[in-house]
């Protein structure tokens, strides 16, 4: 496909210039006529019963136009799947991070005035932060009415037979890991501006990676406040980073909503740094107890993994998040006898959400640090074992993934080769590589995995395509202009991309599992072509020539040359094309719409399913030294080498693998949301340990292009893939080069020298 | 989180300033770079009626040197200091120091020597949001009394965390302070109270209006221990002073004649720690044994006033490295001035 004239070009983010212009709208922007502003007031305890609510000086201020409490929130609002979570607490908090209040006033200024005017007399309850501790009887419960602090999830899987393969097995390692808190750090805070129209319409402006999903929990809001039958648009504005954090509706959505209805006036509510720190969701944290066996020959025998997950006081996808752990844990690498099952437990620290990896990154932490393990219990090679073991195109794995195309082996070959390349071994430096598995082609966790798109030309052949797909910075804006180009002999600003408002996009369930690329381009791909027909068959009618001779480039449609005389093709500019068809009796202007779902399988009773039509693969590789003296790692060489499929952009492809691995990078030596009894302590950049600009290293991103046959162009998703091996290569290549093991995240030089102590007084 | 409501006020000239100090006094705070001033206020720890800013002022922006001295004018901006090649020849340690300071924006941009000096101690627990410190009892700093880095601390365990404040001591460096009609000269180690709370003497009508270093033929180095490359506090800091006792003599022959060894962020100011420093005299500068030892002194001196209150990594941890950055500080500054010889 050497042929292309815009897909695989490295094409700049369309809206760079906007945002590096401060021209781009983000919610923060948004400023509607008679709009009011929404600050909510937060629990004082991390599990408390409320005893009283006073707002009347609140209410007294001038400026405030509602106060709202439990009490005023419908009985059926809960947020999240599990339905546990009013956006306003009424009778008792149970976090940090429990709404109890909101106002709605004419400035931000006057609504936090009127935050410090209510009053709340708080009786405080014994809180249990530590989840295994919260599994014991004796323990509080955080909601009473569930009886129990274990929630009712079904995630507990067995494939073939564990037992009997462990029997069987030469060599097993056994091990805990642990990972812990940390968060999306969006450059944009959240936000959200509310606001209905006389017949109690809403419109709500939302930071959100799924508009569609929002329409419909909104819809439900509404119901719940007994508007039937009404109508919701969402739209999204320019969004400072998704990463998954915007996969949910939140408290602050709904409490503008309620407050937008009380008022009838549009409510704005942002969120400062602090605040979205202490009151959006983190990564899901877990606890792993890990088992794994091999034969003498390096064959794995059997995985076997148990988590507990600390749920937190409510429940948002976090607690999903094993729906995805599965998919490392049964197929990544060729491994038969698979057994999982995961707890989620209720406690009064903060709740998770979904984060870029979706639990892969914790799953695969534990399986890449115990493989390499298992490697030298049984005196193979670190590389070795992961080549005896790796997927190959046409596998079925345990799960029922069918692998369709798989550039794992090629991945590995070059991460090897490029950590080989200086091999002189020196004191204190070492090698460490771990793989992964993501889905790549959707993920079918809703019924649908659909996107829609609807395509128009105008009379100048330009093209407007108003797409299901999110674009929150990852660049779907450009690999649906790319592709539609592509296809229709545009260019590339030729088309303009209009995405994320659903009165004017179709459906599409929301930029998640890395499916954006896949799906969202599919669906841009089969509307192109539809349209790409339509001129075609005009156009051979006007240049008389067969629709088979006919060739679309450089905004043209030519009739190849046959005839090998020496005069120019036959052609027509796309323009003139259009305009012909529109401005003639009966005319007719090109449209086209296109729904794509992509054929994979919701996963069963026994979460066996073919989730994702294909599958991405990549491979880390990470070359390090350890300060003795301090405990410090740092990094000499990074390399990502990730199986994509095709780059539809080389440009943002290689953004997308270089900010995932810089997140990984931070998840496995630096970040973590400190907790003090429940209570985030590090609300903000100082002290919340993001890396910045300084810390971040030279990656080398290499390609292994495997021409997926069911991807656009053959491309696969590479939203996620960047930061799930990034914490146990460096793991690995910190035991390699100092002989130590770390086992849970982050990785902080404390721990480092702690077990360089340990090691040393066992030596 | 927003800034309350102050007045802003911007004199052109020092005398202005000093008047409208003397008029203001508590009421007034000084803005130079704001790094460190704008998000107390945030927070609600401070909350100024007057905000003075020195945007005007042209005065105190200068690097000078005499036989004696080097002289720095408190407004003097960061990314200044780092490009002097007066500090870099004279003063090495607190070159160092301010490359560590804040991120290269910072220093370019707003970042002052005076305003690094004169940053109030930090405190995980104290420097929380005004909504997070008021659903507890109010600490020692915020005026209660209650310690959240040490239980039943009867007073403040803040640190400073100053790179500049630490590197300058090491260097024995003075502080001109003026106020209206007034001027004062004071060694920077006396400059500080080791009180938490307040952890320096300044006046309410009184400036930092000139650092003045010493030159003393000598090695200085600046070490610090921190998570991240740039906008981080240190976990723990070390500015060293060599001085050695022959003139002409390379210094791994030469004996030392006067030390130096100050920590940083570990207490409530850098502490100059005098029985390690006293150790070294007299010491050969290839004395690595004494180096090693003079750091376990200045190590068990240190740790005395240390106190978990950073939040990211704990007290044990950041005691040990108090030998690390020590030792380094010294090692290196020996190595660095032994290859600039060559």
């Amino acid at each position: 496909m050497s042929n292309l004239n815009v897909v695989g070009k490295p094409i700049p983010k369309l809206d760079a210039a906007q945002k590096a212009l401060g021209r781009a709208q983000y919610i923060q922007d948004i400023k509607l006529p008679e709009m009011l502003y929404g600050k909510i007031l937060y629990s004082k305890f991390a599990h408390a019963k409320i005893i009283n609510i006073n707002t009347s000086k609140a209410e007294k201020l001038s400026g405030v136009y509602a106060v709202l409490t439990g009490k005023d929130v419908p009985k059926k609002m809960k947020m999240g799947f599990y339905k546990d979570n009013p956006p306003i607490k009424k009778d008792k908090v149970c976090s940090f991070r429990d709404e109890v209040a909101a106002v709605a006033a004419l400035s931000p200024e006057i609504a936090e005035k009127a935050l410090s005017l209510i009053e709340i007399e708080y009786k405080e309850l014994k809180g249990i932060f530590d989840p295994e501790k919260a599994m014991e009887k004796e323990s509080p419960l955080v909601h009473e009415y569930h009886k129990s602090n274990v929630l009712k999830l079904p995630w507990k899987l067995h494939y073939g037979d564990v037992e009997k393969a462990e029997k069987e097995s030469d060599f097993i390692v056994k091990e805990k890991f642990k990972t812990t808190w940390v968060t999306h750090c969006c450059l944009g805070t959240s936000g959200a501006v509310a606001l209905f129209d006389s017949n109690d319409n809403l419109t709500i402006h939302t930071n959100t990676q799924i508009p569609s999903l929002a329409q419909k929990d909104f819809l439900e809001a509404l119901r719940s406040m007994g508007l039937e039958n009404k109508r919701v648009r969402v739209i999204k504005p320019t969004i400072g980073g998704g990463f998954g954090s915007k996969l949910d509706t939140y408290a602050y959505e709904h409490i503008a909503i309620l407050l937008a209805h009380k008022t009838r006036k549009p409510v704005k509510i942002i969120f400062d740094r602090k605040e979205e720190f202490k009151a959006t969701s983190t990564r899901q944290p877990a606890i792993i107890y890990i088992k794994q066996g091999c034969n003498k020959d390096g064959k794995l025998t059997f995985r076997d993994i148990k988590m507990v997950l600390d749920n937190g006081a409510y429940t948002s996808w976090g607690a999903t998040t094993p729906s995805v752990m599965m998919m490392p844990i049964t197929s990544l690498y060729r491994v038969e006898n698979v057994r999982y099952k995961a707890k989620c437990v209720y406690t009064n620290n903060t709740y998770s959400q979904a984060m870029r990896g979706y639990g892969n990154p914790q799953a695969t932490f534990a399986i890449e640090s115990n493989l390499d393990m298992l490697a030298q219990k049984a005196g193979i090679d670190r590389i070795e074992i992961r080549r005896i073991n790796q997927n190959q195109p046409g596998d079925i794995t345990p799960q029922g993934f069918k692998i369709s195309s798989c550039g794992l082996s090629k991945c590995i070959d070059k991460v090897e080769k490029e950590l080989k390349k200086d091999c002189k071994k020196q004191e204190n430096v070492g090698t460490g590589i771990a793989s992964l598995i993501h889905v790549g082609g959707g993920a079918r966790i809703y019924k649908s995995d659909g996107c829609g798109v609807i395509l128009k030309m105008d009379d100048y052949g330009k093209v407007d395509i108003f797409t299901g797909g999110t674009d929150m910075g990852q660049g779907l804006d450009n690999i649906t202009a790319q592709i539609v180009a592509e296809e229709l002999g545009l260019f590339v600003e030729d088309i303009n991309v209009v995405h994320s408002d659903t009165d004017i996009c179709p459906w599409d369930v929301g930029a998640h599992a890395s499916r954006s690329t896949f799906v969202a381009g599919n669906a841009a791909l089969g509307a192109a072509q539809k349209i790409k027909e339509k001129i075609l068959k005009f156009a051979s009618k006007i240049l008389d020539a067969s629709i088979k001779d006919l060739i679309l480039r450089d905004r043209t449609i030519f009739v190849k040359d046959n005839s090998e005389k020496n005069i120019p093709p036959k052609s027509i500019a796309i323009d003139k094309l259009l305009r012909k068809a529109h401005f003639s009796p009966n005319g007719t202007m090109l449209m086209a719409d296109y729904f794509y779902d992509p054929d994979n399988e919701n996963m069963g009773k026994d979460f066996k399913g073919n989730m994702s039509v294909t599958y991405a693969f990549g491979v880390h590789g990470v070359k390090l030294t350890v300060d003795k003296e301090t405990g410090k790692v740092e990094i000499l060489d990074y390399i990502a080498a990730h199986d994509v499929g095709r780059a539809i952009n080389p440009l943002l492809l290689e953004g997308q693998v270089y900010g995932g691995v810089v997140m990984g990078l931070g998840y496995a030596l630096t970040e973590e949301v400190m907790h003090k009894n429940g209570e985030n302590m590090n609300a903000d950049f100082r002290d919340y340990k993001l890396f910045t600009a300084k810390d971040a290293i030279k990656i080398k991103a290499p390609v292994i292009e495997t021409n997926d046959k069911y991807g656009p162009f053959g491309a696969k998703g590479i939203g996620e893939p960047g930061c799930v091996p990034t914490a146990p290569a460096i793991a690995n290549a910190i035991y390699d080069a100092v002989g130590v093991r770390i086992k849970d995240l982050p990785i902080t030089p404390e721990k480092v020298l702690a077990a360089l102590k340990e090691k040393s007084l066992q030596e | 989180m927003r800034l309350p409501r102050f007045e802003y006020l911007k004199p052109e000239n020092l005398n202005k300033l000093l008047q409208m100090l003397a008029i203001y006094k508590n009421d007034a705070k000084i803005l130079a770079g704001g790094t460190d001033l704008l998000v107390r206020m945030k927070k609600g720890l401070l909350k100024p009626k007057f905000v003075i800013s020195l945007k005007d002022l042209k005065e105190l922006s200068y690097i000078k040197q005499n036989n004696e001295n080097i002289k720095i004018g408190a407004k003097t901006c960061i990314a200044d200091i780092i490009d002097s090649n007066i500090i870099k020849n004279k003063a090495y340690a607190l070159f160092q120091a301010c490359q560590k300071i804040g991120a290269a924006t910072i220093q370019h941009y707003k970042g002052t020597i005076g305003g690094n000096i004169l940053q109030d101690n930090r405190c995980i627990h104290y420097n929380q949001s005004a909504f997070h410190r008021s659903g507890r009892g109010a600490c020692h700093k915020d005026g209660g009394k209650i310690c959240y880095a040490r239980d039943d601390a009867d007073r403040c365990f803040s640190t400073c965390q100053s790179d500049g404040a630490t590197a300058l001591m090491a260097l024995d460096a003075k502080l001109s302070l003026a106020k209206k009609g007034k001027k004062r000269t004071i060694n920077l180690a006396d400059f500080y109270t080791s009180d938490g709370i307040i952890p320096f003497i300044i006046e309410p009508d009184e400036i930092l209006t000139e650092i003045i270093i010493p030159i003393k033929d000598g090695v200085s180095f600046y070490k610090r221990l921190s998570c991240r490359s740039s906008i981080d506090y240190p976990i723990v800091s070390a500015g060293v002073f060599l001085k050695p006792l022959q003139k002409n003599v390379p210094l791994e022959k030469n004996t030392i004649d006067n030390a130096r060894i100050v920590v940083g962020a570990i207490g409530r100011s850098p502490l100059f720690l005098s029985s390690a420093s006293l150790f070294l005299k007299g010491k050969k500068f290839n004395d690595i044994n004494a180096f090693k030892k003079a750091s376990n002194i200045a190590m068990d001196n240190a740790s005395t006033f240390a106190v978990h209150n950073i939040g990211s990594t704990t007290l044990e941890y950041r005691c040990s490295m108090i030998f690390q950055m020590v030792f380094q500080a010294l090692e290196q500054a020996v190595n660095l001035n032994q290859e600039n010889q060559k």
